[in-house]
C-alpha cells in the first residue's frame, strides 16, 4: 500500500519522518514524504500523520536519525541536510528524504557521488539556501530603540533565520538584539554575552507586534540612518550606471523584493 | 559644518578607491569588544553603479597638498574642504558596525599637510576605535607615499590590511601625472609590509601556536601542481596558485590581511600586457593579496589626461578582473592571456575563453580522465565545477546531461569538452565559428537584453 507521511516544514519534523518510515520497514518505494500546507493524497495513497512533539519524541528522533546519518556519511552531508531543510521549495521533505535514504546505502561514497539526481536534487536546495543566508546576513538591517535593544524585520524566501543566529550572535556579542521574520513566524533574541542566539517559533499577532517595534526608533536613530543614506548615494560612480554598464548590476547583487527593507533606499515614514 | 554634510564630502572624495573588501582575516568575537572579522568577507549594500559597500569608505580629510592630474581632491581643486575629527569618524564606525551596515572602516585621506601628518591624524583615528570603542571589526588603512616607517609601523598594528596605490602602471607615467610622488615613495611602505609581515611569519613559525595552525593548514593543500604553483582545497574548490603563508593570519598582530594596491588603467598608454606582467610581478615579490584596476573617468581636464569624451570601456577594466583571477587561481601566466605580440586583452570574449580559442589544439579533452590542471583550463569549467567533475567521475560515467546538472556553464565548455569520447554534435570545431556562436549567444542573453534596453536603443525591426 502506497503512503505518504505528512510533517512539518522543519528539520526535526522531515528527519523524524524519514525515521518513521524506517522503524515502520515502508517500502521506500512505497512511501514519500509531504509537507503539511502540501499534502494532496494520490489515488489509493494512505496518509500518515507525524504526531505532535509534546513529548519529545520527535525531536528525540530527528536527532537519531541526523546523528546516525552523519556517522554514516559524514558531517558535510549532514549539514547540507539541515540547510536543505530550511528551504520553502515545494516538495522539499521528499528530496530530502530520497537523499538520506541514499546515504544510509552508499555511506561515505554520497559525498563523492555529487551527479546522483537525489544530490542534485538536495544540491539545488542546499544552494537556494545557502544564497538566502548569505543575504540575510547581508541584508539585515538594525535600528536600535530608546531602551537600547536593536531590532529588525527580515523577510527571507527561505527559513534562514535559525541558521545565521551564530553570525549575529559572535558580530553583536555585547548587545541586545531581536531578528523577526514575520513571514516565517520565527525570531532570533539575543541577550548581552550570549555566544548563541534563542530561537523561538511566534505567532501571528506577536511576530506583528514585535514588528511594530521598529517604529520606536527615535531622532537620533533617524540621524544614523540619514547619515547612512547620504554615505550609501556619494558611493556612486558617475558613468557606471545601469546605462553605461549594459545592465542593472546592483539588482542582480541586491535583490529588488530587499530594498523595501534598506534604510539607504527608503526612508522610514 | 554638520557631521551630514562632512559625511558626504568625504565620503564622495573617497568613492574613487576601488578596493572596499572586508576580507582576508578571522577574527573570533572578544569579551567587552564590538564586532568579529571574517575571512570571507561580507558585502552589506550594492550602489546604483553595482559597486559593492562592504565598508564605511571615507578620506579623514580631503584637502590635499599633491598634484595629481586625475584627482579630483588635487591641490587647488574648487571643492569644500572638509575634514573628520578623529573620535567622530571612529563614533560613527561603530553607529554604522551595529546596524549591520558595514563591516568595518576603509581610512585613507588627502595629504593634509604632509604625509606624516596625515598618517598621525589617521592612527589617532583607529586607535580610538580599537582602543575606546573596542572595536574588534576590520579596518583597511591607505598608506600614503613619503610616510615615515615608523608610522607605517604603528598603522600596520591597528588595520587589518593596508594598501599603498601604485596608481599608474608605469614610473613615467607617475612621473608624468603625479609630480610629488615618485616611485620610490610609492614602493618604500610596500616593501617594508612585505618584510615586516615575512619577519612576523618567520617569528610566529617557530612558535607553538603556529604549528598546531599549521598542521591543521596542511589538511587543505594537496600538493604541488606546476613549479611555484599549488593545489589549494577550499570549501567547495579547487584552485590553483602561489603558495600561501604558512601562518593563519588570526596569528599576525601587524596587518593580518595583508597589502594590496589599485592601479588606475587607460589614463596613460600602457597595454594590458604590461599591466598583467606587473601584477604577476607584485604578487611574486610583494605576497599582494589583490590588485584592483580601476578604469580611469575623465573627472578633471588637464593636457596631460586623455580628453573628457574619451572614458576608458568599462569592459577593459572588467577583462583585467578576469585575467588577474586566471592569473591567481587558474595558473595562468600574463603572456598567455595578453601575448607581447597582441598585447590587449579581448573586449568581445572573456580571457579564459580567448585563450581556449588560440590553442584548439589542445581540446575536445576527456571529461573522464582529464587533470585538474587541464579542467580548470576549460572555459565553462571553474574551481567548483573542477572540484565537482573530480568527485563525481570516481562514482559514474558522466553524460553532458550530468555536467549540466552539476553546474557546468556547458553553453561556453560543450565546444571543448568530450564525456565518454562523446562531443555535442551540434557544436562546432572550428575556432571562429566558435567565437561567432560565443558572441552571438552573449548578443541575445539577459545581459544585453538589458543593456538594449537600458541605453533605449530597442529597435522595432
Amino acid at each position: 500500500m502506497a503512503v505518504a507521511v505528512r510533517c512539518e516544514r522543519a528539520a526535526e519534523s522531515v528527519l523524524a519522518a524519514v525515521g518513521v518510515t524506517y522503524l515502520a520497514h515502508a517500502n521506500p518505494r512505497r512511501v514519500r514524504l509531504v509537507a503539511a500546507n502540501e499534502a494532496q493524497p494520490r489515488l489509493g495513497e494512505n496518509v500518515v500523520i507525524l504526531g505532535d512533539e509534546q513529548d519529545g519524541s520527535v525531536v528525540a528522533l530527528a536527532r537519531r536519525v541526523l546523528t546516525g546519518f552523519g556517522k554514516r556519511c559524514g558531517r558535510t552531508c549532514a549539514r547540507r541536510v539541515l540547510l536543505a531543510c530550511a528551504s520553502d521549495e515545494a516538495g522539499m521533505p521528499e528530496v530530502v528524504h530520497r537523499y538520506l535514504r541514499l546515504g544510509f546505502s552508499v555511506g561515505k561514497r554520497l559525498y563523492e557521488d555529487v551527479a546522483a539526481p537525489e544530490a542534485l536534487a538536495l544540491g539545488g536546495l542546499v544552494r537556494r539556501v545557502s544564497t538566502e543566508c548569505e543575504h540575510t546576513r547581508q541584508f539585515v538591517r538594525f535600528a536600535r530603540i530608546p531602551d537600547g535593544t536593536f531590532i529588525s524585520v527580515f523577510e527571507p524566501n527561505e527559513n534562514t533565520l535559525p541558521l545565521v543566529g551564530t553570525h549575529f550572535a559572535r558580530r553583536m556579542r555585547e548587545d541586545r538584539f531581536v531578528i523577526v521574520d514575520p513571514h516565517h513566524l520565527v525570531a532570533l533574541f539575543h541577550e548581552p554575552k550570549d555566544i548563541t542566539c534563542t530561537v523561538v517559533g511566534l505567532d501571528a499577532v506577536t511576530a506583528a507586534t514585535l514588528a511594530s517595534r521598529v517604529d520606536e526608533a527615535d531622532e537620533r536613530e533617524r540621524l544614523v540612518e540619514a547619515l547612512w543614506r547620504r554615505f550609501y548615494h556619494a558611493m556612486e560612480l558617475p558613468g557606471r550606471d545601469a546605462a553605461s554598464r549594459g545592465y542593472d548590476l546592483r539588482a542582480s547583487w541586491m535583490p529588488k523584493r530587499f530594498w523595501h527593507g534598506l534604510p539607504e533606499l527608503n526612508v522610514r515614514p | 559644518m554638520d557631521k551630514l554634510t562632512k559625511l558626504g564630502i568625504l565620503a564622495e572624495a573617497a568613492r574613487f578607491d576601488a578596493a572596499c573588501t572586508s576580507s582576508g582575516v578571522t577574527r573570533g568575537p572578544r569579551a567587552g569588544m564590538v564586532g568579529d572579522a571574517c575571512a570571507s568577507g561580507l558585502c552589506h549594500s550594492f550602489s546604483a553603479d553595482g559597486r559593492c559597500i562592504t565598508l564605511l569608505k571615507v578620506l579623514m580629510s580631503n584637502a590635499c597638498s599633491f598634484d595629481c592630474a586625475y584627482c579630483v581632491n588635487r591641490r587647488g581643486a574648487s571643492r569644500t574642504k572638509a575634514t573628520f575629527e578623529p573620535r567622530e569618524l571612529a563614533e560613527l564606525t561603530v553607529d554604522f558596525y551595529k546596524r549591520n551596515y558595514v563591516e568595518g572602516l576603509f581610512l585613507s585621506s588627502a595629504v593634509l599637510g604632509n604625509p606624516d601628518n596625515t598618517t598621525e591624524r589617521m592612527i589617532a583615528c583607529l586607535e580610538a576605535l580599537r582602543g575606546e570603542m573596542r572595536f574588534n571589526g576590520y579596518v583597511h588603512a591607505k598608506v600614503i607615499p613619503g610616510t615615515s616607517p615608523e608610522l607605517v609601523d604603528r598603522l600596520g598594528r591597528l588595520a587589518d590590511r593596508l594598501s599603498v596605490n601604485l596608481e599608474l602602471p608605469s614610473r613615467a607615467s607617475l612621473a608624468t601625472l603625479c609630480p610629488d610622488k615618485d616611485a620610490r615613495s610609492v614602493m618604500a611602505p610596500m616593501v617594508q609590509i612585505a618584510t615586516t609581515r615575512h619577519a612576523e611569519e618567520q617569528a610566529l613559525l617557530a612558535s607553538s601556536a603556529a604549528n598546531k595552525a599549521l598542521a591543521r593548514r596542511r589538511r587543505g593543500t594537496s600538493g604541488h601542481a606546476c613549479e611555484g604553483m599549488q593545489v589549494t582545497s577550499v570549501g567547495a574548490r579547487y584552485t590553483l596558485g602561489r603558495p600561501t603563508s604558512a601562518v593563519p593570519n588570526a596569528l599576525r598582530k601587524f596587518v593580518p590581511a595583508g597589502q594590496s594596491t589599485q592601479i588606475i588603467v587607460g589614463a596613460t598608454p600602457e597595454d594590458d600586457n604590461h599591466i598583467l606582467q606587473l601584477s604577476k610581478s607584485l604578487y611574486d615579490h610583494y605576497g599582494l593579496k589583490r590588485i584592483f584596476f580601476s578604469a580611469y573617468m575623465p573627472m578633471v581636464e588637464d593636457s596631460r589626461l586623455p580628453g573628457r569624451e574619451t572614458p576608458v570601456p568599462l569592459r577593459r577594466e572588467h577583462r583585467l578582473y578576469q585575467a588577474d583571477w586566471l592569473m591567481r587561481y587558474y595558473a595562468f601566466t600574463p603572456d598567455e592571456l595578453a601575448t607581447p605580440g597582441r598585447p590587449w586583452l579581448d573586449l568581445d570574449v572573456d580571457p579564459k575563453l580567448a585563450w581556449a580559442l588560440a590553442h584548439m589544439e589542445a581540446f575536445p579533452i576527456e571529461i573522464m580522465d582529464t587533470s585538474l590542471q587541464t579542467l580548470l583550463r576549460v572555459p565553462g569549467i571553474g574551481p567548483v565545477g573542477a572540484r565537482r567533475i573530480l568527485a563525481a567521475r570516481r562514482s559514474r560515467r558522466l553524460s553532458l546531461d550530468d555536467l549540466r546538472g552539476l553546474g557546468i556553464a556547458l553553453k561556453r565548455a560543450r565546444f571543448f569538452v568530450t564525456c565518454g569520447g562523446n562531443r555535442d554534435q551540434a557544436a562546432p570545431l572550428d575556432p571562429d565559428l566558435i567565437r561567432q556562436k560565443a558572441v552571438s549567444d552573449a548578443a541575445k542573453s539577459q545581459y544585453n537584453a538589458a543593456r538594449r534596453q537600458a541605453e533605449g536603443q530597442l529597435s522595432l525591426f
